[in-house]
């Protein structure tokens, strides 16, 4: 009989407003994590991702972007969290959709990928590749805001698992 | 227990548009994998979901291997860009693939997209892009057809997949 791949491992729907979402006691059981966001913002402000909660610069990126007007790219190698984008809050109804593979998130031999498709229709693609140096499993993801915004209620995160 | 679900597979067995109708609503989130290559000299590729056509934002990236060939662009109908046609390389189909999040729930719907084709033998296209439709009703049925002349190749196919939420294996979140 096949094996299952794809796995639920977890998953929140906002009853309320909330400024931080944590997924914690992540098994280091699969090969691969999905994690999909599908939200909106109280206000403008940059969605900060993390694992395990390191906060030191380990976080290099790149990243490619479209508008539907131009496109622009940019880089570094000192960020403090998986990934810094913009998320505005111009309406209640235009939500963001954050796709995220994170790559052998459970190697003790090698640093992390993850490879993020995000965007929302009033504000345009993005494409973005980061790394996250470090040998250690991903136990731990926080998804935060930079400022004192919060995600709204009826935002949704789930994780899932890819078995190898 | 597996979170991916096959919902429906289909195959032209002749040129025509794809049109899948009563999706079920009983899953998390859609994502659809897709094999296309339009039959005429026209590339485009159009994917409609509850047969919306218009008042749709999509904003979108695409690329073609050179610098000069980035682009950005930005569409109000049910465009989504090029795909394989008729003076690509024999028997070349592209690919297309979607992920609509919260589909069957009373959110305004989103979906992000990825699309890969070329429109001859040495030019090839991807693009990526975000799509809102202006609806909050459960999407149940998908159109997927030559944008200017309505069909796609026989042999193109979809795959739809529900993906079911759910918890497993400790993993908590607050």
């Amino acid at each position: 009989m096949p094996s299952a791949t794809y796995i639920a491992l977890a998953n929140i729907t906002l009853g309320g407003n909330d400024n931080e979402i944590v997924f914690s006691n992540i098994p280091a059981t699969y090969r691969d994590l999905v994690l999909v966001n599908n939200h909106l913002v109280t206000t403008n402000s940059n969605q900060i991702i993390r694992f395990n909660s390191d906060s030191g610069s380990n976080y290099p990126w790149v990243y490619l972007g479209a508008n539907g007007g131009g496109t622009s790219v940019s880089g570094t190698a000192t960020s403090t969290s998986l990934l810094v984008e913009a998320v505005a809050a111009s309406n209640t109804t235009d939500r963001m959709t954050t796709i995220i593979n994170i790559l052998d998130y459970s190697a003790t031999d090698k640093h992390k990928l993850a490879l993020t498709r995000s965007g929302r229709s009033g504000q345009g693609t993005d494409l973005i590749g980061c790394r996250w140096a470090s040998l250690n499993a991903v136990h731990t993801i926080s998804i935060s805001l930079n400022n004192s915004a919060s995600f709204t209620n009826g935002s949704t995160f789930c994780l899932y698992g890819i078995a190898s | 227990m597996s979170a991916l679900t096959v919902i429906n597979h289909t195959e032209l067995g002749s040129a025509s548009q794809i049109q899948i109708n009563s999706i079920s609503g009983a899953y998390t989130d859609l994502m659809i994998i897709a094999s296309l290559r339009n039959p005429t000299e026209n590339p485009f590729i159009g994917f409609r979901l509850n047969g919306i056509s218009s008042s749709i934002v999509l904003r979108a990236i695409s690329g073609d291997g050179s610098g000069s060939g980035l682009g950005s662009f930005t569409r109000s109908d049910d465009y989504i860009g090029s795909i394989m046609h008729a003076n690509a390389t024999a028997n070349a189909f592209g690919t297309f693939t979607a992920y609509v999040p919260n589909y069957s729930t009373s959110v305004n719907k989103t979906v992000s997209y990825e699309l890969f084709g070329a429109t001859a033998n040495t030019t090839c296209f991807q693009q990526a892009g975000i799509i809102a439709l202006p609806t909050t009703a459960a999407i149940t049925s998908l159109t997927i057809y030559n944008w200017a002349s309505t069909n796609v190749s026989q042999y193109s196919s979809i795959t739809i997949y529900g993906i079911t939420k759910g918890s497993s294996g400790g993993v908590t979140v607050s």
